[in-house]
Protein backbone atom coordinates (compact mmCIF):
# COMPACT_ATOMS: atom_id res chain seq x y z
CA UNK A 1 0.00 0.00 0.00
CA UNK A 2 0.82 3.75 -0.60
CA UNK A 3 0.91 6.72 2.03
CA UNK A 4 -1.54 9.43 0.19
CA UNK A 5 -1.34 12.48 2.29
CA UNK A 6 -4.37 13.56 0.34
CA UNK A 7 -6.91 11.25 2.06
CA UNK A 8 -4.39 10.65 4.96
CA UNK A 9 -5.18 6.80 4.43
CA UNK A 10 -2.71 3.85 2.44
CA UNK A 11 -4.11 2.66 -0.27
CA UNK A 12 -4.02 -0.06 -2.56
CA UNK A 13 -1.08 0.27 -5.08
CA UNK A 14 -3.42 -1.64 -8.26
CA UNK A 15 -6.60 -2.75 -7.82
CA UNK A 16 -7.10 -6.02 -5.83
CA UNK A 17 -5.91 -9.07 -7.89
CA UNK A 18 -7.13 -12.19 -8.45
CA UNK A 19 -4.33 -13.89 -6.64
CA UNK A 20 -4.62 -11.48 -3.31
CA UNK A 21 -8.49 -12.31 -3.63
CA UNK A 22 -7.41 -16.19 -4.10
CA UNK A 23 -5.66 -16.25 -0.38
CA UNK A 24 -9.01 -15.01 0.89
CA UNK A 25 -10.84 -17.81 -0.50
CA UNK A 26 -8.64 -20.47 0.74
CA UNK A 27 -8.47 -18.82 3.85
CA UNK A 28 -11.70 -17.55 4.64
CA UNK A 29 -14.01 -20.21 5.92
CA UNK A 30 -17.52 -18.59 4.14
CA UNK A 31 -19.78 -20.74 1.78
CA UNK A 32 -20.74 -18.06 -0.37
CA UNK A 33 -17.49 -18.09 -1.85
CA UNK A 34 -17.66 -21.27 -3.19
CA UNK A 35 -15.95 -22.79 -6.22
CA UNK A 36 -18.60 -22.47 -8.34
CA UNK A 37 -19.19 -18.88 -7.21
CA UNK A 38 -15.37 -18.67 -8.65
CA UNK A 39 -15.96 -20.08 -12.18
CA UNK A 40 -19.04 -17.31 -12.46
CA UNK A 41 -16.66 -14.75 -11.56
CA UNK A 42 -13.72 -16.01 -13.77
CA UNK A 43 -16.10 -16.48 -16.79
CA UNK A 44 -16.70 -12.70 -16.43
CA UNK A 45 -12.98 -11.97 -16.37
CA UNK A 46 -11.02 -15.03 -16.95
CA UNK A 47 -8.09 -15.28 -15.38
CA UNK A 48 -4.26 -15.45 -16.27
CA UNK A 49 -1.35 -16.02 -14.85
CA UNK A 50 1.71 -13.15 -13.88
CA UNK A 51 3.91 -14.64 -16.65
CA UNK A 52 0.91 -14.20 -19.60
CA UNK A 53 0.08 -10.61 -18.46
CA UNK A 54 1.37 -8.12 -21.36
CA UNK A 55 -0.35 -4.84 -22.27
CA UNK A 56 -2.98 -6.08 -23.67
CA UNK A 57 -4.51 -8.16 -21.39
CA UNK A 58 -3.48 -7.21 -17.91
CA UNK A 59 -6.61 -6.28 -16.23
CA UNK A 60 -7.90 -10.32 -16.29
CA UNK A 61 -4.89 -10.46 -13.61
CA UNK A 62 -7.46 -8.15 -11.31
CA UNK A 63 -10.33 -9.28 -9.32
CA UNK A 64 -13.66 -8.07 -11.19
CA UNK A 65 -17.25 -8.93 -11.56
CA UNK A 66 -17.61 -8.40 -7.56
CA UNK A 67 -20.59 -7.28 -5.75
CA UNK A 68 -19.71 -4.42 -3.48
CA UNK A 69 -20.97 -6.25 -0.43
CA UNK A 70 -18.37 -9.13 -1.55
CA UNK A 71 -16.07 -6.56 -1.97
CA UNK A 72 -16.60 -5.61 2.00
CA UNK A 73 -16.04 -9.06 2.84
CA UNK A 74 -13.08 -9.35 1.66
CA UNK A 75 -11.72 -5.78 2.87
CA UNK A 76 -13.17 -7.07 6.89
CA UNK A 77 -11.11 -10.30 6.03
CA UNK A 78 -8.17 -8.49 5.89
CA UNK A 79 -8.37 -6.41 8.76
CA UNK A 80 -11.37 -4.08 10.85
CA UNK A 81 -8.94 -0.66 9.46
CA UNK A 82 -9.38 -1.72 5.18
CA UNK A 83 -12.53 -0.67 3.64
CA UNK A 84 -13.57 0.19 0.38
CA UNK A 85 -12.75 4.49 -0.28
CA UNK A 86 -15.72 6.72 -0.73
CA UNK A 87 -15.97 8.74 -3.59
CA UNK A 88 -14.52 11.76 -2.44
CA UNK A 89 -11.47 9.61 -1.35
CA UNK A 90 -11.40 8.10 -4.58
CA UNK A 91 -11.40 11.56 -6.43
CA UNK A 92 -8.47 12.80 -3.94
CA UNK A 93 -6.22 9.82 -4.82
CA UNK A 94 -6.77 10.34 -8.42
CA UNK A 95 -5.82 13.58 -8.41
CA UNK A 96 -2.95 13.57 -6.10
CA UNK A 97 -1.50 10.55 -8.38
CA UNK A 98 -2.01 12.05 -11.77
CA UNK A 99 0.10 14.85 -10.56
CA UNK A 100 2.68 12.85 -9.61
CA UNK A 101 5.68 11.09 -11.83
CA UNK A 102 5.79 7.22 -12.10
CA UNK A 103 7.87 5.72 -9.85
CA UNK A 104 11.27 4.42 -11.13
CA UNK A 105 11.06 2.27 -8.05
CA UNK A 106 10.02 -1.14 -8.81
CA UNK A 107 7.12 -1.32 -5.88
CA UNK A 108 7.73 -4.82 -6.01
CA UNK A 109 10.60 -4.35 -4.56
CA UNK A 110 9.15 -2.26 -1.39
CA UNK A 111 6.79 -4.80 -0.54
CA UNK A 112 9.07 -7.03 1.72
CA UNK A 113 6.20 -8.73 3.43
CA UNK A 114 4.68 -9.72 0.37
CA UNK A 115 4.26 -13.43 -0.91
CA UNK A 116 5.93 -15.02 -3.85
CA UNK A 117 3.36 -15.04 -5.92
CA UNK A 118 2.29 -11.57 -5.34
CA UNK A 119 5.47 -10.41 -5.65
CA UNK A 120 5.20 -11.73 -8.77
CA UNK A 121 2.38 -10.06 -10.63
CA UNK A 122 3.78 -6.44 -9.21
CA UNK A 123 6.87 -7.43 -10.78
CA UNK A 124 5.39 -8.10 -13.97
CA UNK A 125 2.64 -5.29 -13.59
CA UNK A 126 6.15 -2.89 -12.90
CA UNK A 127 7.19 -4.24 -16.22
CA UNK A 128 4.33 -3.62 -18.08
CA UNK A 129 2.73 -0.24 -16.31
CA UNK A 130 5.28 1.60 -19.39
CA UNK A 131 3.87 -0.14 -22.15
CA UNK A 132 0.02 0.35 -21.13
CA UNK A 133 1.42 4.10 -21.20
CA UNK A 134 2.50 3.92 -24.35
CA UNK A 135 -0.02 1.77 -25.57
CA UNK A 136 -2.47 4.70 -24.75
CA UNK A 137 -0.34 7.30 -25.98
CA UNK A 138 -0.35 9.32 -22.58
CA UNK A 139 1.98 10.55 -20.31
CA UNK A 140 2.97 8.33 -17.46
CA UNK A 141 2.11 8.90 -14.32
CA UNK A 142 1.76 7.73 -10.63
CA UNK A 143 -1.57 7.55 -11.43
CA UNK A 144 -1.35 5.00 -14.40
CA UNK A 145 1.04 3.86 -12.71
CA UNK A 146 -1.15 2.53 -9.94
CA UNK A 147 -4.17 1.84 -12.87
CA UNK A 148 -6.51 4.48 -11.63
CA UNK A 149 -6.65 5.17 -15.02
CA UNK A 150 -6.49 2.24 -17.68
CA UNK A 151 -7.29 -0.06 -15.02
CA UNK A 152 -10.48 -1.07 -13.91
CA UNK A 153 -13.88 0.77 -12.83
CA UNK A 154 -13.72 0.74 -9.01
CA UNK A 155 -16.76 0.25 -6.46
CA UNK A 156 -16.65 3.53 -4.43
CA UNK A 157 -18.92 4.74 -1.69
CA UNK A 158 -20.78 7.74 -2.40
CA UNK A 159 -23.56 9.68 -0.17
CA UNK A 160 -23.11 11.19 3.20
CA UNK A 161 -22.76 9.45 5.23
CA UNK A 162 -22.06 6.72 2.68
CA UNK A 163 -25.34 4.70 1.64
CA UNK A 164 -24.61 3.65 -2.11
CA UNK A 165 -22.17 2.42 -4.85
CA UNK A 166 -21.42 4.04 -7.97
CA UNK A 167 -17.85 3.23 -9.74
CA UNK A 168 -14.97 5.82 -10.38
CA UNK A 169 -11.99 5.02 -12.80
CA UNK A 170 -11.12 4.96 -16.29
CA UNK A 171 -10.94 1.11 -17.71
CA UNK A 172 -8.57 -0.28 -20.36
CA UNK A 173 -10.96 0.60 -23.61
CA UNK A 174 -10.21 -3.42 -24.38
CA UNK A 175 -11.49 -4.42 -21.08
CA UNK A 176 -14.15 -2.06 -21.29
CA UNK A 177 -15.40 1.03 -23.19
CA UNK A 178 -16.45 4.11 -20.92
CA UNK A 179 -16.00 7.58 -21.76
CA UNK A 180 -17.03 8.99 -18.32
CA UNK A 181 -14.44 11.00 -16.95
CA UNK A 182 -12.87 10.48 -13.47
CA UNK A 183 -12.38 13.74 -12.36
CA UNK A 184 -16.44 14.50 -12.67
CA UNK A 185 -18.65 12.91 -10.35
CA UNK A 186 -19.50 9.97 -10.77
CA UNK A 187 -22.67 8.79 -12.71
CA UNK A 188 -25.75 7.04 -10.72
CA UNK A 189 -26.03 3.36 -11.04
CA UNK A 190 -29.61 2.40 -12.56
CA UNK A 191 -28.73 -0.96 -11.95
CA UNK A 192 -28.85 -2.61 -8.34
CA UNK A 193 -25.31 -3.85 -8.10
CA UNK A 194 -26.17 -6.26 -5.39
CA UNK A 195 -27.99 -7.75 -7.97
CA UNK A 196 -25.72 -7.31 -11.03
CA UNK A 197 -22.51 -8.75 -11.26
CA UNK A 198 -20.36 -6.56 -13.61
CA UNK A 199 -17.36 -7.79 -15.04
CA UNK A 200 -15.12 -4.13 -15.32
CA UNK A 201 -16.31 -3.62 -11.54
CA UNK A 202 -12.79 -4.03 -9.55
CA UNK A 203 -11.65 -2.27 -6.33
CA UNK A 204 -8.65 -1.12 -4.23
CA UNK A 205 -8.81 -1.08 -0.46
CA UNK A 206 -7.70 1.72 1.84
CA UNK A 207 -6.55 1.87 5.38
CA UNK A 208 -6.09 4.25 8.04
CA UNK A 209 -3.46 2.79 10.40
CA UNK A 210 -0.27 2.15 9.62
CA UNK A 211 0.55 -1.24 8.37
CA UNK A 212 3.29 -1.50 10.12
CA UNK A 213 0.94 -1.93 13.66
CA UNK A 214 -0.17 -5.18 12.38
CA UNK A 215 1.26 -7.99 10.15
CA UNK A 216 -1.97 -10.26 10.64
CA UNK A 217 -3.58 -9.14 7.39
CA UNK A 218 -0.30 -9.32 5.65
CA UNK A 219 0.40 -12.93 6.37
CA UNK A 220 -3.83 -13.44 5.89
CA UNK A 221 -3.55 -11.71 2.38
CA UNK A 222 -0.45 -12.30 1.08
CA UNK A 223 -0.29 -9.28 -0.22
CA UNK A 224 0.46 -5.73 -1.51
CA UNK A 225 -2.48 -4.84 1.30
CA UNK A 226 -0.28 -5.75 4.31
CA UNK A 227 3.29 -4.52 2.60
CA UNK A 228 5.38 -2.02 4.61
CA UNK A 229 3.93 1.15 4.10
CA UNK A 230 5.82 4.16 2.12
CA UNK A 231 5.46 7.38 1.66
CA UNK A 232 4.29 8.85 -1.18
CA UNK A 233 5.26 11.81 -3.27
CA UNK A 234 1.46 12.87 -3.11
CA UNK B 1 -54.33 10.46 -33.97
CA UNK B 2 -52.54 13.24 -35.82
CA UNK B 3 -53.26 16.82 -35.43
CA UNK B 4 -53.59 19.01 -38.84
CA UNK B 5 -50.07 19.94 -38.54
CA UNK B 6 -48.99 16.24 -39.06
CA UNK B 7 -47.53 16.51 -35.25
CA UNK B 8 -48.43 12.91 -33.63
CA UNK B 9 -49.98 12.91 -30.11
CA UNK B 10 -48.57 9.78 -28.97
CA UNK B 11 -51.50 7.57 -26.80
CA UNK B 12 -51.00 6.21 -23.53
CA UNK B 13 -49.79 2.96 -23.71
CA UNK B 14 -46.32 2.27 -25.34
CA UNK B 15 -44.35 1.80 -22.86
CA UNK B 16 -45.59 -1.83 -22.60
CA UNK B 17 -43.48 -4.92 -21.13
CA UNK B 18 -41.50 -5.07 -24.74
CA UNK B 19 -39.86 -1.95 -24.48
CA UNK B 20 -39.03 -0.70 -27.17
CA UNK B 21 -40.17 -3.80 -29.51
CA UNK B 22 -40.84 -2.09 -32.65
CA UNK B 23 -41.30 -5.47 -34.01
CA UNK B 24 -44.41 -5.71 -35.63
CA UNK B 25 -44.46 -7.40 -39.00
CA UNK B 26 -45.41 -4.95 -41.59
CA UNK B 27 -45.11 -4.79 -45.24
CA UNK B 28 -42.82 -2.63 -47.08
CA UNK B 29 -45.79 -1.81 -49.80
CA UNK B 30 -47.88 -0.23 -46.26
CA UNK B 31 -44.76 0.95 -44.57
CA UNK B 32 -43.23 3.44 -47.04
CA UNK B 33 -46.93 5.49 -47.38
CA UNK B 34 -46.59 8.27 -45.66
CA UNK B 35 -49.34 8.65 -43.32
CA UNK B 36 -49.57 11.99 -44.50
CA UNK B 37 -50.71 11.42 -47.75
CA UNK B 38 -48.73 13.56 -49.40
CA UNK B 39 -46.03 10.73 -51.06
CA UNK B 40 -44.02 8.14 -50.59
CA UNK B 41 -41.71 7.77 -47.71
CA UNK B 42 -38.07 6.62 -49.12
CA UNK B 43 -35.44 6.64 -47.14
CA UNK B 44 -32.90 9.61 -46.38
CA UNK B 45 -30.19 7.19 -45.88
CA UNK B 46 -29.36 3.18 -46.05
CA UNK B 47 -27.05 1.39 -43.82
CA UNK B 48 -24.62 -1.36 -44.23
CA UNK B 49 -23.38 -2.99 -41.05
CA UNK B 50 -22.23 -6.54 -40.18
CA UNK B 51 -24.39 -8.35 -37.31
CA UNK B 52 -23.11 -7.30 -33.37
CA UNK B 53 -21.70 -3.88 -34.81
CA UNK B 54 -24.36 -1.87 -33.33
CA UNK B 55 -26.83 -1.20 -35.84
CA UNK B 56 -29.68 -1.01 -33.50
CA UNK B 57 -28.03 1.05 -30.76
CA UNK B 58 -26.75 3.29 -32.75
CA UNK B 59 -30.14 3.79 -34.47
CA UNK B 60 -31.50 4.40 -31.18
CA UNK B 61 -29.06 6.56 -29.99
CA UNK B 62 -30.04 8.75 -33.14
CA UNK B 63 -33.58 9.03 -33.04
CA UNK B 64 -32.84 10.38 -29.05
CA UNK B 65 -30.24 12.43 -30.09
CA UNK B 66 -32.27 14.60 -32.62
CA UNK B 67 -34.98 14.60 -30.40
CA UNK B 68 -32.97 16.28 -27.76
CA UNK B 69 -31.35 18.40 -30.14
CA UNK B 70 -34.43 20.94 -29.66
CA UNK B 71 -32.87 21.43 -26.15
CA UNK B 72 -30.04 23.09 -27.48
CA UNK B 73 -30.77 24.51 -30.94
CA UNK B 74 -33.04 27.26 -30.98
CA UNK B 75 -36.26 27.12 -33.54
CA UNK B 76 -34.93 23.30 -34.36
CA UNK B 77 -38.45 21.03 -34.08
CA UNK B 78 -38.79 17.14 -34.26
CA UNK B 79 -41.02 15.53 -34.83
CA UNK B 80 -42.38 11.49 -36.25
CA UNK B 81 -43.70 11.10 -39.18
CA UNK B 82 -45.92 7.90 -38.24
CA UNK B 83 -47.51 6.10 -35.37
CA UNK B 84 -44.85 3.90 -34.81
CA UNK B 85 -41.73 5.89 -34.82
CA UNK B 86 -43.69 7.91 -32.41
CA UNK B 87 -44.27 4.53 -29.91
CA UNK B 88 -40.66 4.34 -30.74
CA UNK B 89 -39.43 7.74 -29.51
CA UNK B 90 -40.98 6.62 -26.09
CA UNK B 91 -39.95 3.31 -25.89
CA UNK B 92 -36.26 4.66 -26.93
CA UNK B 93 -36.38 7.35 -24.30
CA UNK B 94 -37.65 4.94 -21.90
CA UNK B 95 -34.97 2.30 -22.70
CA UNK B 96 -32.40 4.86 -22.68
CA UNK B 97 -33.48 6.25 -19.48
CA UNK B 98 -33.30 2.55 -17.69
CA UNK B 99 -30.22 1.22 -19.40
CA UNK B 100 -31.63 -0.94 -21.94
CA UNK B 101 -30.01 -2.36 -24.68
CA UNK B 102 -31.80 -3.80 -27.45
CA UNK B 103 -32.09 -7.30 -27.99
CA UNK B 104 -29.97 -8.87 -31.01
CA UNK B 105 -31.77 -9.60 -33.90
CA UNK B 106 -33.32 -13.51 -33.51
CA UNK B 107 -34.13 -14.80 -36.75
CA UNK B 108 -37.45 -15.87 -35.01
CA UNK B 109 -38.72 -12.43 -33.51
CA UNK B 110 -36.58 -9.61 -35.09
CA UNK B 111 -38.31 -7.56 -38.13
CA UNK B 112 -36.87 -4.69 -40.13
CA UNK B 113 -38.23 -1.23 -38.21
CA UNK B 114 -38.28 2.16 -39.78
CA UNK B 115 -37.94 5.59 -38.01
CA UNK B 116 -39.64 8.12 -39.50
CA UNK B 117 -39.13 11.95 -38.57
CA UNK B 118 -39.46 15.44 -39.76
CA UNK B 119 -36.87 17.95 -38.66
CA UNK B 120 -37.32 21.52 -39.50
CA UNK B 121 -35.34 24.99 -39.02
CA UNK B 122 -32.41 22.57 -38.89
CA UNK B 123 -29.92 25.20 -40.35
CA UNK B 124 -28.06 25.21 -42.89
CA UNK B 125 -29.97 22.35 -44.27
CA UNK B 126 -33.48 23.59 -43.38
CA UNK B 127 -36.04 21.04 -43.29
CA UNK B 128 -35.43 17.31 -43.90
CA UNK B 129 -37.29 14.05 -43.30
CA UNK B 130 -34.77 11.82 -41.80
CA UNK B 131 -36.33 7.88 -42.76
CA UNK B 132 -34.03 5.32 -42.10
CA UNK B 133 -34.78 1.29 -41.61
CA UNK B 134 -33.30 -0.82 -39.05
CA UNK B 135 -32.50 -3.59 -41.09
CA UNK B 136 -30.32 -6.29 -42.83
CA UNK B 137 -28.63 -5.76 -45.67
CA UNK B 138 -27.55 -7.20 -48.86
CA UNK B 139 -24.26 -6.22 -48.45
CA UNK B 140 -22.70 -7.64 -45.15
CA UNK B 141 -26.17 -9.40 -43.71
CA UNK B 142 -27.62 -11.12 -46.48
CA UNK B 143 -27.89 -14.41 -44.45
CA UNK B 144 -30.57 -12.33 -42.07
CA UNK B 145 -32.87 -11.06 -45.19
CA UNK B 146 -34.52 -14.16 -45.37
CA UNK B 147 -36.14 -13.62 -41.78
CA UNK B 148 -37.88 -10.21 -42.52
CA UNK B 149 -40.24 -11.47 -44.56
CA UNK B 150 -40.59 -9.11 -48.17
CA UNK B 151 -37.13 -7.80 -48.89
CA UNK B 152 -37.40 -3.98 -48.45
CA UNK B 153 -35.99 -2.28 -51.97
CA UNK B 154 -32.62 -0.40 -51.39
CA UNK B 155 -31.95 3.04 -52.71
CA UNK B 156 -28.96 2.20 -54.13
CA UNK B 157 -28.66 6.40 -54.97
CA UNK B 158 -29.13 7.55 -51.77
CA UNK B 159 -25.78 8.02 -49.30
CA UNK B 160 -24.81 4.77 -46.99
CA UNK B 161 -23.71 4.55 -43.41
CA UNK B 162 -21.22 1.67 -43.06
CA UNK B 163 -21.27 0.82 -39.56
CA UNK B 164 -18.26 -0.44 -38.41
CA UNK B 165 -17.11 -1.66 -35.33
CA UNK B 166 -12.99 -1.89 -34.99
CA UNK B 167 -13.27 -3.45 -32.05
CA UNK B 168 -15.67 -6.19 -33.00
CA UNK B 169 -13.38 -7.08 -35.77
CA UNK B 170 -11.29 -9.81 -36.49
CA UNK B 171 -7.65 -10.31 -37.10
CA UNK B 172 -8.28 -11.34 -40.71
CA UNK B 173 -11.36 -8.99 -41.01
CA UNK B 174 -9.69 -6.10 -39.79
CA UNK B 175 -6.66 -6.19 -42.70
CA UNK B 176 -9.82 -6.57 -45.58
CA UNK B 177 -11.32 -3.58 -44.67
CA UNK B 178 -10.83 -2.96 -48.41
CA UNK B 179 -13.08 -5.61 -49.59
CA UNK B 180 -15.44 -5.13 -47.63
CA UNK B 181 -16.48 -1.63 -49.60
CA UNK B 182 -15.65 -3.86 -52.65
CA UNK B 183 -18.46 -6.22 -51.48
CA UNK B 184 -20.81 -3.09 -51.01
CA UNK B 185 -19.92 -1.48 -54.43
CA UNK B 186 -20.20 -5.33 -55.95
CA UNK B 187 -24.10 -5.64 -54.58
CA UNK B 188 -24.89 -1.74 -55.43
CA UNK B 189 -23.71 -2.91 -59.24
CA UNK B 190 -25.92 -6.11 -58.80
CA UNK B 191 -29.18 -4.06 -58.05
CA UNK B 192 -29.53 -3.76 -61.15
CA UNK B 193 -30.48 0.26 -60.38
CA UNK B 194 -27.93 1.46 -62.85
CA UNK B 195 -29.16 5.09 -62.51
CA UNK B 196 -26.41 5.65 -59.92
CA UNK B 197 -26.66 9.58 -61.20
CA UNK B 198 -24.50 9.81 -57.84
CA UNK B 199 -21.05 8.27 -56.96
CA UNK B 200 -21.32 6.25 -54.01
CA UNK B 201 -21.52 8.15 -51.17
CA UNK B 202 -20.71 6.54 -47.67
CA UNK B 203 -20.11 7.52 -44.13
CA UNK B 204 -18.06 5.19 -42.10
CA UNK B 205 -19.09 5.11 -39.03
CA UNK B 206 -16.41 3.78 -36.69
CA UNK B 207 -19.14 2.16 -33.74
CA UNK B 208 -18.48 1.34 -30.15
CA UNK B 209 -15.74 4.40 -30.14
CA UNK B 210 -15.88 3.90 -26.30
CA UNK B 211 -14.10 0.33 -26.80
CA UNK B 212 -11.97 0.91 -29.49
CA UNK B 213 -8.39 -0.05 -27.93
CA UNK B 214 -5.91 2.18 -29.73
CA UNK B 215 -7.77 4.89 -30.50
CA UNK B 216 -5.76 7.63 -30.91
CA UNK B 217 -6.34 10.23 -27.37
CA UNK B 218 -6.79 13.02 -29.65
CA UNK B 219 -10.38 11.17 -30.92
CA UNK B 220 -11.31 9.70 -27.90
CA UNK B 221 -11.12 13.05 -26.21
CA UNK B 222 -13.67 14.20 -28.69
CA UNK B 223 -15.76 11.39 -27.67
CA UNK B 224 -15.49 12.42 -24.41
CA UNK B 225 -16.27 15.81 -24.66
CA UNK B 226 -19.05 15.75 -26.94
CA UNK B 227 -20.75 19.14 -26.63
CA UNK B 228 -23.82 17.83 -26.99
CA UNK B 229 -23.48 15.52 -24.25
CA UNK B 230 -22.02 17.80 -21.96
CA UNK B 231 -24.75 20.71 -22.63
CA UNK B 232 -27.82 17.69 -22.01
CA UNK B 233 -25.97 16.50 -18.62
CA UNK B 234 -25.52 19.63 -17.35
CA UNK B 235 -28.51 20.65 -17.44
CA UNK B 236 -30.79 20.26 -14.30
CA UNK B 237 -31.92 16.24 -14.33
CA UNK B 238 -29.70 15.46 -17.32
CA UNK B 239 -31.08 14.06 -20.92
CA UNK B 240 -33.96 12.09 -18.74
CA UNK B 241 -35.57 14.68 -17.04
CA UNK B 242 -39.02 14.91 -17.66
CA UNK B 243 -40.84 17.53 -19.66
CA UNK B 244 -38.18 18.54 -21.69
CA UNK B 245 -39.48 18.92 -24.96
CA UNK B 246 -42.14 22.14 -22.82
CA UNK B 247 -39.00 24.15 -22.05
CA UNK B 248 -38.41 24.98 -25.92
CA UNK B 249 -38.31 28.90 -25.19
CA UNK B 250 -35.17 28.48 -23.01
CA UNK B 251 -32.79 26.25 -25.06
CA UNK B 252 -30.24 25.05 -22.55
CA UNK B 253 -26.79 25.10 -22.79
CA UNK B 254 -26.68 28.41 -24.85
CA UNK B 255 -25.31 30.23 -21.31
CA UNK B 256 -22.86 27.32 -20.40
CA UNK B 257 -19.30 27.79 -20.22
CA UNK B 258 -18.52 26.96 -23.44
CA UNK B 259 -14.83 28.11 -24.54
CA UNK B 260 -15.80 27.77 -28.41
CA UNK B 261 -19.16 29.07 -28.41
CA UNK B 262 -22.44 27.40 -28.44
CA UNK B 263 -22.52 24.11 -28.32
CA UNK B 264 -24.20 23.37 -31.80
CA UNK B 265 -21.38 25.45 -33.89
CA UNK B 266 -18.50 23.32 -31.10
CA UNK B 267 -20.61 20.16 -32.44
CA UNK B 268 -19.79 20.99 -36.26
CA UNK B 269 -16.60 22.12 -35.60
CA UNK B 270 -15.47 19.06 -34.19
CA UNK B 271 -17.24 17.26 -36.67
CA UNK B 272 -15.04 18.44 -39.51
CA UNK B 273 -12.05 17.38 -37.25
CA UNK B 274 -13.16 13.99 -36.37
CA UNK B 275 -13.34 13.09 -40.24
CA UNK B 276 -9.79 14.31 -41.04
CA UNK B 277 -8.32 12.77 -38.08
CA UNK B 278 -9.81 9.78 -38.73
CA UNK B 279 -8.51 9.69 -41.99
CA UNK B 280 -5.07 10.36 -40.55
CA UNK B 281 -5.67 7.38 -38.16
CA UNK B 282 -6.92 5.56 -40.90
CA UNK B 283 -4.29 6.23 -43.33
CA UNK B 284 -1.78 5.15 -40.56
CA UNK B 285 -2.00 1.31 -41.11
CA UNK B 286 -2.10 -0.92 -43.81
CA UNK B 287 -5.29 -1.92 -44.14
CA UNK B 288 -7.32 1.68 -43.71
CA UNK B 289 -4.76 2.81 -46.40
CA UNK B 290 -5.93 -0.06 -48.43
CA UNK B 291 -9.36 1.22 -48.16
CA UNK B 292 -9.21 4.74 -49.09
CA UNK B 293 -7.13 4.14 -52.00
CA UNK B 294 -10.23 1.55 -53.07
CA UNK B 295 -12.37 4.71 -52.10
CA UNK B 296 -10.66 6.60 -54.54
CA UNK B 297 -9.86 4.31 -57.45
CA UNK B 298 -13.91 3.66 -57.43
CA UNK B 299 -14.45 7.38 -57.15
CA UNK B 300 -16.80 6.62 -53.58
CA UNK B 301 -17.31 9.52 -51.44
CA UNK B 302 -16.10 8.52 -48.32
CA UNK B 303 -16.78 10.52 -44.75
CA UNK B 304 -15.20 9.24 -41.42
CA UNK B 305 -17.50 9.70 -38.09
CA UNK B 306 -16.60 8.48 -34.63
CA UNK B 307 -19.62 7.32 -31.83
CA UNK B 308 -20.40 5.78 -29.20
CA UNK B 309 -24.00 4.72 -28.97
CA UNK B 310 -24.18 4.24 -25.12
CA UNK B 311 -20.99 6.03 -23.88
CA UNK B 312 -20.09 3.03 -21.98
CA UNK B 313 -19.80 -0.96 -21.62
CA UNK B 314 -20.11 -0.82 -18.14
CA UNK B 315 -22.82 -3.69 -18.21
CA UNK B 316 -24.39 -6.61 -16.76
CA UNK B 317 -26.19 -8.74 -19.43
CA UNK B 318 -27.78 -6.38 -21.24
CA UNK B 319 -28.25 -3.69 -18.61
CA UNK B 320 -26.35 -0.38 -18.45
CA UNK B 321 -24.78 0.58 -15.02
CA UNK B 322 -25.98 3.86 -16.23
CA UNK B 323 -28.26 5.53 -18.38
CA UNK B 324 -27.37 6.13 -22.06
CA UNK B 325 -24.62 9.06 -22.81
CA UNK B 326 -24.62 8.89 -26.74
CA UNK B 327 -21.47 10.59 -28.08
CA UNK B 328 -21.37 12.53 -31.58
CA UNK B 329 -24.26 10.11 -33.01
CA UNK B 330 -25.41 12.74 -34.98
CA UNK B 331 -22.45 13.48 -37.06
CA UNK B 332 -23.01 10.94 -39.68
CA UNK B 333 -26.57 11.98 -40.34
CA UNK B 334 -25.05 16.01 -40.47
CA UNK B 335 -22.29 14.13 -43.00
CA UNK B 336 -24.79 12.61 -44.82
CA UNK B 337 -27.33 15.68 -45.62
CA UNK B 338 -23.82 17.14 -46.79
CA UNK B 339 -23.50 14.46 -49.06
CA UNK B 340 -27.14 14.80 -50.22
CA UNK B 341 -29.45 12.78 -48.42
Amino acid sequence: MLWCEEVGAYVHWLPVTKIQFEYFLCAAPDAHFDAPWYDEILRLNPRISPCELGARNYWRALMTGLRPSEAQRFASWCGDDYRLPTEAEWSSIFHAARKVPPKNEPFAGMCEGASDRVQEILWRFDEVAPQIAQQMRCAPSLGSQMLLQFGTLEWVQTGSPPSAWSVKGEPAPGFCGDLSIPGLPAEPLIADPESCRFAAAGFRLIRFRSPEISGGAQAKNGSAAGSRGKEAES
Amino acid sequence: MKGSSGCLIAPLGFLGKNAPGPRKPESQAQADIDPRGIGILTPSVEIVSSPGHGRTSLLWAMVFMLRQLSRVWPGYLCWPLDHTTGSSLLEIHEALRLGRLPEPWSSSDSLPHRFALHLRNMNPWGERQFVIWDAPDLAFTPERLGTTGTPRQVSWNKPFFWFLSLSDLDEVRARFLDLELDELIRVRHASGEVAREYPLRVVIVLTKGDAIGDLPPNLRCFLKEDPLARALATSEGGPFRARDELELEQPIGMNADYPEGDPISAYFRARNQIDELARDWMRSNSSGRALLARADDMNVKLKFSLVSATGSGFISGRQLATAWSPRRVLDPYFWALELGA
